[in-house]
């Protein structure tokens, strides 16, 4: 439904995105996680048209962005990552305004309301002017405002930022209800958990590149399965670094004079055995996590920085 | 074509659930107006009239005379004369209940009759301009008069002793006679012929309808034209115009349903403010429907030269400082606070070529009569190329560097 190639986007000197490229299935939520600044929206500007790549294509269900964006749009759902509506107008009015953006009219425009506004749970407040909404509220009816028109492929840019944690169960809900009709959905956050519960495939970007890509099963398996231990404190770098290389199984992911990363199998049982060789290093260790292996232990292994950084 | 529908709906919505700044675009002209016609006296109510507190000492036949001259011709409805004591009288003029005060001294009678210096007191309200003057300028021409009637009628009979013995009646008799029989050839019939010839020009109708009331309807489309047009930063700051340019609808349709929504509003407005002006100031409209289509272009090319300046502003606040900063010299040098007819001429020829100055002359004509539909139809073209001209500047300045801030 979602072809990227070769995508690229500069601003100025600056490539905010590199040569990006993905596919993405009708009925499955793709998801594109990295951290801010990663390339993420400009990636989502691209493809609904509103950003005009300087090389690369983006067909959706087969229309090209660029040549045929018209027939590509009317396509396309997108849920900014900004509440992008009207204030002083009705959760209807608002609605009806971005349902008549894509073409809805009369009858049809009316039942796509009603249904929405149902979906989202905001039926009993369609008349109140959404300045008196709740940030929740608003962020149901941006979502809304992009299922209007019951899109083939939906576009939703970070739709949780800012969003209290029921608000954010229930916009997760409705990605999952959209992805079930058969909807293509494109999902961007830097949230690792939202990632890691909702997609069925993604691809990791940093830097407007994409480091990592493939389904959650397969992302997994690059983590080859190993916990993630992470050590803050005083420590001797070139004399630690020593220390662990003796050790099978180790990979020092990031190391620095206050903070080292360490990937190891099974890293609980060899806890103490790690913890030793660097105590025997004289070093000041105060704070230790030990951490399952998940996206987030990916992206450290990739980049050697965190996903919020 | 649809979404030109839906976008002009969205921003007539939009507009009425505004009412204050809707309002606000009125209500300042309107306060404006109502001030302009409070010190030009309105259009209806009576004309003011100077209060004169008197304190007559002298109390003599001459005295009386001179007073009764207050109450002669057009001067009785300038100036209205209230006897009192003079404690009262100065307390009312320093508290500013009158316009002004006159005392005439004990024996001002037999010094006019003597040919003698006497002092006329006079005290005016300094909160007061206008009204004071009047009676200033009324006291000197009578003063004048009462000097000329002295030395012309009064003089050839000083000699006379008005106290004297009977026979003395006769020769009172014989020289006045004399003085009225030498004032004939003057008095009857006068020497100066008056010829009332009726001009064939219309007058000019120079009430605060027609004077004042235009430039305030054209003041209203600018204060709502620069309120409309800051909309566009609004759209673009909570994401509207950027979420509108994914959809399948066209920027060119978006534009034009907001410029159609504000000129409609404007429009309303212009024609709430003529009824307005019709009914309670008496403006005369001649050509009613083509003063509508006017200010409908008026107000369309008003909001694009503002939309224009919003969109190639660096920002919201730079926007608004700049068409804020063009409103009112427009308003105050294009006829709208400050009616030509009352300009200077070289500054109303100046304020003649603001856009809006240009257009509150057009408007004026059409009000007038003066300017029909051909004389109009020149011009009615000229802003119609320059409403497509704004549009087009406004189009590709939003779509190329606007939105992408």
């Amino acid at each position: 439904m979602i072809e990227v190639r070769d995508l690229v986007k500069k601003y100025g000197s600056v490539v905010a995105v590199d040569g990006v490229s993905f596919d993405a299935a009708a009925g499955s939520i793709f998801g594109l996680l990295g951290p801010n600044g990663a390339g993420k929206s400009t990636t989502i500007g691209c493809i609904s048209g509103l950003l005009r790549p300087h090389a690369g294509t983006v067909r959706v269900l087969g229309h090209d962005i660029v040549g045929a964006s018209t027939k590509a749009k009317k396509e396309l759902g997108v849920v900014p990552q900004e509440i992008a509506l009207y204030e002083d107008l009705s959760a209807r009015e608002n609605i009806a305004y971005w349902g008549g953006a894509y073409g809805l009219s009369g009858p049809d425009l009316k039942r796509r309301t009603d249904e929405v506004l149902a979906l989202v749970g905001l039926a009993d407040r369609a008349k109140e002017p959404i300045k008196k909404y709740s940030g929740g509220m608003k962020r149901r009816l941006n979502f809304a405002c992009g299922i209007v028109h019951e899109p083939k492929v939906l576009l939703l840019d970070e739709p949780t930022v800012g969003v209290d944690p029921q608000s954010r169960v229930n916009i997760l809900d409705l990605v999952r209800s959209q992805a079930q009709t058969g909807t293509c959905v494109l999902y961007t956050t830097h949230y690792m958990e939202e990632a890691e519960a909702l997609c069925d495939s993604l691809a990791i970007v940093d830097g407007g590149k994409v480091i990592a890509q493939g389904t959650m099963r397969e992302l997994r398996q690059r983590t080859e399965e190993r916990d993630l231990l992470r050590l803050n404190g005083q420590f001797d770098v070139p004399h630690i670094e020593k220390k662990l290389h003796d050790l099978d199984h180790i990979e020092i992911i990031q190391i620095h004079e206050t903070q080292i990363t360490i990937a190891a199998g099974q890293g609980g049982n060899r806890l103490p055995e790690i913890l030793g060789a660097i105590g025997e290093t004289g070093a000041d260790i105060r704070e230790t996590t030990l951490s399952q292996p998940n996206l987030e232990s990916l992206f450290i292994k990739l980049t050697g920085k965190e996903l919020r950084e | 074509m649809r979404f030109l529908w839906v976008s002009f709906l969205k921003d007539m919505r939009r507009a009425f659930r505004d009412p204050i700044s809707l309002l606000l675009s009125v209500g300042i002209p309107v306060v404006i107006g109502s001030l302009l016609s409070l010190v030009a006296g309105g259009s209806n109510g009576p004309a003011p009239k100077a209060e004169l507190l008197v304190t007559d000492q002298d109390n003599s036949f001459v005295s009386g005379v001179f007073l009764a001259a207050f109450n002669q011709g057009p001067l009785a409805d300038l100036i209205e004369i209230s006897m009192m004591e003079e404690e009262r009288a100065l307390r009312m003029v320093n508290k500013g209940d009158a316009s002004a005060f006159l005392m005439i001294p004990e024996g001002f009678g037999q010094a006019v009759l003597d040919d003698l210096p006497m002092e006329l007191v006079l005290r005016t309200d300094p909160s007061q301009t206008i009204l004071p003057a009047i009676v200033t300028e009324t006291l000197g021409v009578l003063v004048d008069g009462t000097f000329l009637l002295q030395r012309t009628l009064l003089n050839p009979m000083s000699d006379l002793d008005l106290e004297g013995e009977p026979q003395d009646f006769a020769l009172i008799g014989t020289r006045l006679e004399q003085v009225f029989s030498g004032a004939m050839p003057y008095l009857n019939p006068p020497i100066i012929e008056l010829e009332i010839l009726e001009s064939k020009e219309p007058q000019k109708n120079m009430s605060f309808g027609t004077v004042f009331l235009p430039g305030l309807l054209i003041m209203a489309l600018l204060f709502a034209a620069q309120n409309g047009s800051s909309d566009v930063w609004k759209e673009h700051e909570k994401g509207t115009l950027t979420r509108t340019l994914t959809t399948p609808g066209r920027l060119i349709q978006f534009i034009c349903g907001k410029v159609l929504a504000n000129t409609v509003v404007l429009l309303l407005i212009g024609v709430a403010f003529l009824f307005f002006a019709m009914l309670f100031f008496g403006l005369e409209v001649a050509n009613l429907p083509l003063a509508v289509v006017w200010l409908a272009l008026t107000g369309a090319a008003l909001y694009l030269l503002f939309l224009l300046i919003q969109v190639i502003s660096s920002n919201s606040k730079g926007g608004n400082i700049i068409t804020n900063a063009l409103v009112f010299p427009f308003a105050m040098i294009g006829g709208s606070f400050f009616p030509f007819e009352l300009m200077r001429s070289g500054i109303a020829s100046v304020g003649k070529q603001t856009p809006n100055g240009w257009a509150l002359v057009k408007f004026k004509g059409i009000l007038s009569g003066s300017m029909g539909p051909e004389t109009i139809l020149p011009a009615a073209v000229l802003v119609l190329v320059v409403i497509a001209i704004l549009f087009s500047l406004c189009q590709l300045r939003i779509s190329r560097g606007f939105v992408g801030r």
